[in-house]
């Protein structure tokens, strides 16, 4: 993390060095005196094009031009393969019912189609219903799509364990601080299987593809991501076991895979108000395993509890922009108790601020109308570059920030680095100011004591070096941004609208292949130990 | 018109010369006749020279053009030219050098408002740095188009431009102290 906001800091610095304001290029031009072309270079020039021949020599290259033409063909029928292999890859169905190329790749897809995947215990392949076999029905093989989500395989083996692997976007894997299940479970995935009787299914097993290496676990037990979360796409496996539940998945036929996801949302770094983010259904398929291979379909089942869909990934990145002012974002104040603060600073409010440019900040706290502290995030890699010692800590829990380090010149406390918040894709500056709610003020060789209480103080964020006032009031505008954040979140969780798939749905049996709809989401109010 | 749509004119326009249209070469040329002399002027001192180099590299752009195989790099190909064409000609004088070719470190000749100690910083600045400076801030070259044309390495240029920019920038903050303590 330090390594990359150094390189992230540098690239930055050499961005601005290497802009071409047009200030300083109008300065140059005028230092060298190049400002215009002299009018004895313009006559000369054009002298030297009346004398040019009438007509540049052109060359023709039949040869060349033929094999242009070879080559834009070639490229144009790859592209054109490339295309009809991911067609194949996503919608393999259809991509076997092409005229002309159809049958090849049947013949490919039942080649690769994996064998080992028939179950053996409870359901024997006769006993599948005639609706669910494979190629037939309401279900298709997998991979199988939902929105953003893909279910790359299922398979269900002798001893009854149901394993998943899925692939799912941005699905803010931030912390782990959320135990479910007897597991610790990555907060804002809870992936539940339930049959159509109601019988809910826990995963008895959760693992990041190939990246074993992300976990850790921290003091108390409680599994952590380290600093280098994956960006984009992750692939999860997921296991379901017939012992972590009072029923046999070999009694069912099918269920209902949905992944809920409670994003930290916008505010996570300053306040432990989860409530606004609530859950929300992130994909959802429905699963067959009564056929010979485990089958899926995306459905929308969550409706019918009135669950909402999470908005289309990049909803969040339009929305952080559309919160800036100045290029700022106040996120939040917070009294933190006395007890867990770092040792100088005592009882202390966090002011939390996000942004996007790298300028030198100040944070003005007023109480009534009186200026009474100020409190400066200086740049660290400078006070580094110029010998200045800057008191640095491990991570302070309680700022929430993820493992970033918090600093301390004087009995200033700030932390200040980026973060990427949850679906965002994108990075931002993080500021946290730990303001001392009490402090000490020598005048006349007299101390004074002067404590802040919440209500009174009002926090202003300013740019350092213009005194640009970037945020008015950070606590009012944090709460005024909250709300319109939640306000326009739920407006973009509307129910989803795609329309399902009528011609294969029609097809199922009633009954059959219909679960009844999810019970509540696991983790709602009770089970989440957020904040 | 947009950065794109002058590019994309470029382009269209260096397609229509190398069919043979010599309307179009001198279109071509005419567009860059500002940018040929700063790029110039960076490597040589006399106007007469200056003359001499863009000259030749307009005679040898015209017979040359229709070897170019991606118009996008019409620029680029052109100022590589010209830069051959200015040391050419700094090669066939060597030897012969006027006293105006010194290199320039007496007082401004020009009668221009410029501070002292901006000028100062200006010619303490080498010819490389001022060549680097010129295709990048006032003929808008991408760094790996400088880097090719100069054959150096990408950093390299970054590190010339931060420098040369750095040095400029304190000479004129510090003239602009100075006249505000003055005033």
């Amino acid at each position: 993390m330090k390594a990359e906001r150094a390189k992230h800091s540098r690239e930055s610095r050499e961005r601005r060095e290497l802009r071409r304001d047009r200030e300083f290029r109008e300065e140059l031009a005028r230092a060298w005196d190049v400002e215009s072309a002299p009018r004895s270079l313009h006559r000369a020039l054009e002298q030297t094009y009346a004398q040019l021949p009438p007509e540049l020599i052109y060359r023709r290259r039949p040869l060349r031009s033929f094999l242009r033409g070879v080559a834009g063909a070639g490229a144009v029928c790859a592209a054109a393969c490339l295309a009809l292999f991911c067609l194949n890859l996503t919608e393999p169905r259809l991509a076997e019912n092409l005229p002309l190329v159809g049958a090849a790749f049947q013949s490919l897809n039942s080649k690769l189609r994996p064998q080992e995947d028939l179950p053996s215990g409870g359901v024997e392949p006769s006993q599948a219903p005639e609706s669910s076999q494979v190629g037939e029905g309401a279900l298709s093989p997998l991979p199988v799509r939902d929105g953003e989500a893909q279910l790359l395989s299922a398979s269900l083996s002798r001893d009854g364990v149901l394993e998943l692997e899925v692939q799912l976007p941005f699905l803010g894997l931030r912390s782990y601080d959320l135990t479910y299940g007897g597991e610790a479970m990555p907060m804002g995935i809870y992936p539940q299987l339930a049959a159509k009787d109601g019988t809910l299914f826990t995963p008895g097993s959760l693992q990041l593809k190939d990246q074993d290496s992300y976990f850790a676990t921290d003091e108390n037990g409680r599994i952590r991501l380290n600093d280098d979360i994956p960006q984009g796409p992750v692939t999860l496996y997921l296991g379901f076991s017939a012992s972590d539940s009072h029923s046999s998945l070999f009694e069912h036929s099918g269920g209902v895979l949905t992944f809920f996801e409670s994003g930290d949302g916008l505010y996570s770094g300053a306040s432990s108000d989860y409530e606004f983010a609530g859950h929300r259904v992130a994909a959802e398929f429905t699963l067959d395993w009564s056929g010979e291979r485990v089958t899926a379909r995306p459905s929308r089942e969550y409706e019918k509890q009135g669950l909402r869909r999470l908005p289309d990934q990049g909803w969040e990145a339009e929305e952080w922009n559309s919160f800036l002012e100045n290029g700022w974002l106040a996120a939040g104040v917070e009294v933190v108790p006395r007890d867990q603060a770092p040792d100088v600073c005592e009882t202390y409010f966090r002011v939390s601020v996000f942004g996007q440019d790298e300028r030198r900040l100040r944070l003005d706290c007023y109480y009534g109308d009186d200026l009474v502290r100020s409190m400066e995030a200086v740049p660290v890699q400078e006070m580094e570059e110029a010998g200045v010692q800057v008191r640095e800590g491990p991570s302070f829990p309680d700022l929430n920030i993820g493992d970033q380090n918090w600093y301390q010149m004087d009995d200033c406390c700030w932390t200040d680095g980026f973060t990427n918040p949850t679906r965002t894709g994108k990075f931002y500056r993080q500021v946290v100011f730990a303001v001392p709610v009490t402090w000490y003020q020598v005048e006349d060789g007299t101390a004074n004591a002067y404590a802040v209480k919440r209500g009174g103080a009002r926090f202003q964020l300013v740019d350092a070096d213009t005194g640009e006032v970037l945020l008015e009031d950070v606590e009012a505008q944090a709460e005024k941004g909250r709300e319109d954040f939640l306000s326009r979140w739920n407006e973009a969780c509307r129910p989803d609208t795609q329309e399902e798939e009528p011609a294969v749905e029609s097809s199922v049996p009633s009954g059959e292949m219909a679960p009844s709809p999810s019970p509540l989401p696991p983790g709602s109010d009770s089970q989440r130990e957020l904040g | 018109m947009g950065k794109g749509g002058k590019a994309v004119g470029t382009e269209h326009l260096v397609r229509k010369a190398q069919n043979g249209d010599k309307n179009a070469f001198v279109a071509l040329m005419r567009e860059q006749e500002l940018s040929l002399y700063r790029a110039a002027k960076a490597i040589l001192h006399r106007e007469e020279d200056v003359e001499d180099a863009i000259q030749e590299t307009v005679c040898k752009a015209f017979q040359k053009l229709p070897d170019l195989r991606q118009p996008k790099f019409f620029k680029t190909w052109l100022t590589r030219i010209l830069i051959n064409c200015c040391y050419d000609l700094l090669r066939q004088q060597k030897g012969l050098m006027p006293l105006e070719l010194l290199p320039e470190t007496g007082a401004p000749d020009r009668d221009s408002d410029l501070s002292l100690d901006v000028r100062a910083a200006l010619d303490a600045l080498s010819e490389n740095d001022r060549l680097v400076m010129t295709l990048f801030y006032l003929n808008d070259l991408p760094v790996r188009d400088i880097a090719q044309t100069l054959a150096i390495s990408e950093s390299a240029v970054k590190q010339r431009l931060v420098h040369a920019r750095r040095r400029f920038r304190n000479a004129y903050e510090e003239r602009e102290e100075e006249s505000a303590y003055e005033s």
